[in-house]
């Protein structure tokens, strides 16, 4: 009897004496040519419903894809080499002065209901949406010069003119924004009911948009469906390869699948097309590659970052001898020096990733600072910096020079595994300096209110998707921003770099010459490397898995893996069998 | 001396002798564990089972490298380091009160030995399941105690003091049913404040899961006590003058016995599970301290199942422990059915 039970358990105990598949029954996916690549229906997962279809009020990015689809703005950036193309608007001339910027619209470009847009619907967007204080409008922040919007005028039906109080060097970029028809909305915002219009509830037909496609059909916590828009007006200068009408497709169906587990099985089984993908989920899917039809495409590091910062916050809820610690350059360069970041790479992201020296990712090639100081894992350098500080290591514990023994809590937010694997990481790695920590893994939320609010942290772990314009940062590193995190929204610079920072984020964004702007915010990555208020981690590799069947698919560095949703084909149906 | 521990193992029988060697397995797990739960080797990431072999000089361990990082396949690099037995590893102190630094076995860096494979870390899986064995082993006795106390006083109490302290005690109990445990203890963990030590969160988790442990106990006894205080024996003695302590230390307890010694084995596994849950939610014990529900819990994503199914083996020693138990319950009831029978 009892043998019998012992074996059985044993037989438990190892769960698994192979490496095997996962994904069940091997099926062969082939591929079966179809009659023209025109027509034809994309189909992905995506891990959340959408909050809103109003393109000014949305924030998270299920919203703000799904609306991709359906409306554009007046410029678009390149995802090949980050320059400024035109969209809705055909051309453009920049005064001398970079003061003020005149568009002219493209031809012949109507709403999905049929009306013609005009001049109008870009200064109702501006004037009465964007910068109007009762909008919820997430944008409005960045479509300011020093606090003062742009002042936005049509001369005529198709001419727009966008003045500034200073130059301005992003403007083209950021006038990416959608732009809204004034017909449909302008009676919203007279109402005042404009922060509840166009919601999820809305039906899709009075969704009107200027995108490649529209919306056809949403069923909560299942999927979005959406149809070509007959009324397309492609931008200029974007033609596809083959003649026909753009969008070549017919269809995009938007799965809500909430599990990225679940959205993985389904591509396997051949349910969508295509899956953005983890590298640690890379090694079952690059078995099944050519069984199920699909290509693996690694485009290099992607902008996504993760970061190490310290409360420098004077007034925190948190001992004053931690804020002095943190507030030492030393003691942040220590900490630097202890990461070891290939280490990272390798265990959390399978080697699939690159170190991120500052916080200009490498991928980001135009404004990418290469004489950046690099920390590299250098426990003596680690120790020599503490030592110079006055910490003093006994029976393996630090202890600062006023006898405090250095132990921090270390947050992160919960929803992301990795993140808390890294976190993890860092307590192992910084304990070899005798430094205890004590990771906290907080919902998103919590942690959002700690870190922004009640400032109740000490050290936090974290990630930001870089912006491919440097001014983008401004929010997290101009001293007065409200994410410059490790002392948000200083009344004056704490610092003298930090006072720096200020200056050179004012010189680069009134600054047009595109060598003048590479030095000025070059120097301001060397500030932050040389200080590291933000010790910069690791980026992981941006990977896509691409069925077979598609056409119009290539890897850019900067957006993915479609450069443009309209030229996108499907050149054959997928068979299984 | 020999026959009496002959009868002690035949008494308790396969199950009670597993049970004590997994127990004094867990109990000395710093000395038996070839590494220490959070020795983390990064460049080892779910590394697979690494086992001696005969090689020059008696038993050596092989050397592995990581040979594709994205698959995590892993070659012998050829070299090897030789297996030492009663060797000076990491230092420890065991139970808070030896500090030493000798292990059973071990491997020098660069080798290491992983009889059960690595987790994400390089952490040995087979040292952390020493050491979250030991968790659960202790989670689930304290946790026993607690909740039996509590159950043993209020039954009593209830059954033997009866009318309006009954109908009290008893509704309490039921609140106490009524309320959906995983959300109670969901609740209870989500109010502690963040950055405890392992330790008080250890104290929490037992406290908060003998909370709502005791309730059914506590009705069993006082039905128990209602049947038994009706009994001639019982009369007697309370005829004859005994005080209520007398009775119930004299008379009632030793009649429940082995109810009572049957119940805990099998409140054990309810704990061991609880634990398990609760950690497997994230609401246990954190990082890097291992329980068998965090080990579990590292193996819920698709990718491990892949390239590390080892780290189920946590979830195989769940159910290992909870099917000894269970069955270590069925043991002693039928030898407390002998016992009765033969009049003892």
């Amino acid at each position: 009897m009892g043998l019998r039970l012992f074996v059985a358990l044993l037989l438990a105990l190892l769960p698994s004496c192979s490496r095997g598949g996962v994904s069940g029954a091997d099926r062969v996916f082939s591929l079966v040519p179809r009659s023209t690549p025109l027509h034809g229906h994309l189909t992905f997962d995506i891990l959340s419903d959408p909050k809103t279809f109003n393109p000014a009020l949305a924030q998270e990015t299920t919203s703000t894809q799904v609306l991709g689809y359906l409306f554009r703005g007046l410029t678009r950036v390149s995802p090949y080499d980050g320059r400024i193309r035109p969209d809705l608007a055909s051309r453009w001339t920049i005064d001398p002065s970079g003061l003020k910027v005149t568009f002219r619209l493209e031809k012949g470009v109507r709403w999905s209901d049929g009306v013609p847009l005009t001049a109008r619907d870009v200064v109702f967007t501006f004037n009465r949406v964007y910068y109007n204080p009762a909008v919820a409008a997430a944008v409005r922040d960045i479509l300011m010069v020093d606090g003062k919007p742009f002042t936005v005028r049509a001369l005529d039906d198709r001419t727009v003119v966008f003045e500034t109080a200073k130059p301005f060097a992003p403007l083209l970029e950021e006038l990416g924004v959608e732009i809204l028809p004034e017909h449909l909305l302008a009676k919203e915002v007279d109402a005042g009911r404009f922060n509840t219009s166009w919601s999820v509830r809305t039906p899709p037909v009075k969704i009107v948009g200027t995108g490649p496609f529209r919306l056809e059909k949403y069923v909560p916590g299942q999927y979005i469906l959406m149809g070509r828009n007959p009324l397309y007006t492609p931008p200029r200068g974007l033609k596809g390869p083959i003649p026909g009408e753009l969008p070549y497709l017919d269809r995009v169906m938007l799965r809500i699948i909430p599990n990225q587990n679940s959205e993985l099985l389904r591509f396997l089984a051949g349910k969508s097309d295509l899956i953005g993908v983890s590298p640690s989920q890379v090694p079952v899917l690059s078995d099944a590659a050519h069984s199920r039809a699909f290509r693996l495409l690694l485009r290099g590091p992607s902008q996504a970052e993760t970061f190490l910062t310290f409360n420098e916050n004077r007034t925190a809820p948190i001992p004053a001898y931690k804020v002095a610690w943190f507030r030492s350059r030393r003691f942040r360069q220590a900490i630097a020096f202890a990461l070891d970041r290939k280490a990272m790479i390798n265990v959390i992201y399978n080697g699939l990733g690159a170190p991120i020296p500052g916080p200009v990712s490498p991928a980001n090639k135009a404004f990418f600072d290469p004489a950046v100081f690099r920390y590299h894992h250098d426990l003596q350098r680690s120790r020599a910096l503490l030592a110079q500080d006055g910490f003093v290591l006994r029976k393996g514990r630090l202890y600062d020079s006023s006898g405090h023994p250095v132990t921090v809590l270390l947050m992160t937010n919960t929803e992301s595994p990795e993140r808390i694997s890294m976190a993890q990481m860092v307590q192992a790695m910084l304990s070899p300096l005798g430094i205890r920590v004590r990771v906290v893994p907080l919902q998103f939320n919590m942690l959002s209110t700690m870190v922004l609010s009640s400032h109740q942290w000490e050290m936090l772990l974290f990630g930001l998707t870089g912006t491919l314009d440097p001014h983008g940062n401004a929010t997290v590193w101009r001293s007065s921003g409200f994410l410059h995190l490790w002392n948000p929204g200083e009344k004056s610079p704490s610092t003298p770099w930090e006072a720096e920072v200020d200056r050179l984020f004012d010189q680069g964004v009134a600054t047009f010459d595109p060598v003048k702007r590479k030095e000025i915010y070059d120097r301001w990555q060397e500030i932050a490397t040389r200080e590291v208020p933000m010790v910069d981690l690791v980026s992981p590799d941006a990977i896509t898995a691409v069925r077979k069947t598609l056409g119009g698919i290539h890897p850019t560095p900067l957006g993915g893996v479609i450069p443009h949703i309209s030229l996108v084909t499907q050149k054959a149906r997928l068979v299984i069998r | 001396m020999k026959g009496r521990w002959r009868r002690f193992f035949k008494a308790i029988g396969f199950t009670g002798t597993m049970l004590i060697v997994l127990g004094s397995t867990s109990l000395f797990a710093e000395f038996l564990a070839p590494y220490r739960y959070d020795a983390v080797r990064f460049d080892l990431p779910y590394a697979p089972a690494v086992w001696p072999s005969f090689g020059k000089g008696g038993l050596v361990v092989p050397v592995l490298t990581l040979k594709d990082p994205v698959r995590r396949r892993y070659v012998p690099s050829g070299q090897t380091v030789p297996l030492r037995f009663f060797c000076q590893g990491e230092p420890y102190t065991m139970w808070g009160l030896l500090h030493s630094s000798r292990h059973l076995v071990c491997a020098r860096a660069p080798g290491r030995l992983f009889l059960m494979g690595g987790d994400l870390f390089g952490r040995d899986v087979f040292s952390r399941l020493l050491y979250g064995m030991r968790f659960s082993f202790l989670l689930s006795l304290l946790g026993v105690a607690i909740s039996f106390t509590i159950g043993i006083v209020v039954g009593m109490v209830a059954g033997y003091a009866g009318g309006w302290t009954d109908r009290i005690l008893m509704r309490l109990s039921e609140i106490v049913m009524a309320v959906p445990a995983l959300y109670l203890l969901m609740g209870l963990r989500s109010i502690v404040p963040y950055g405890l030590s392992s330790e008080a969160i250890t104290l929490i988790i037992t406290g908060s899961l003998s909370l709502i442990g005791w309730a059914s106990l506590s009705r069993v006894v006082r039905g128990l006590v209602l049947s038994l205080s009706g009994r001639d024996f019982v009369l007697a003695a309370v005829s004859a003058g005994a005080t209520p302590a007398r009775v119930i230390f004299r008379h009632l307890l030793p009649n429940m016995r082995y109810y009572l010694l049957v119940s805990v084995t099998l409140s054990i596994p309810a704990f061991i599970v609880g634990e398990a849950g609760l950690s497997f939610l994230g609401l246990g014990l954190s990082e890097p301290h291992p329980s068998l529900g965090n080990i579990l819990s590292e193996s819920q994503s698709l990718e491990t199942m892949n390239s590390a199914p080892w780290l189920l083996a946590s979830g195989g020693l769940i159910v290992l422990l909870v099917v000894l138990f269970n069955r270590l319950g069925d043991v002693l009831r039928e030898v407390s059915g002998e016992g009765e029978r033969n009049g003892r």
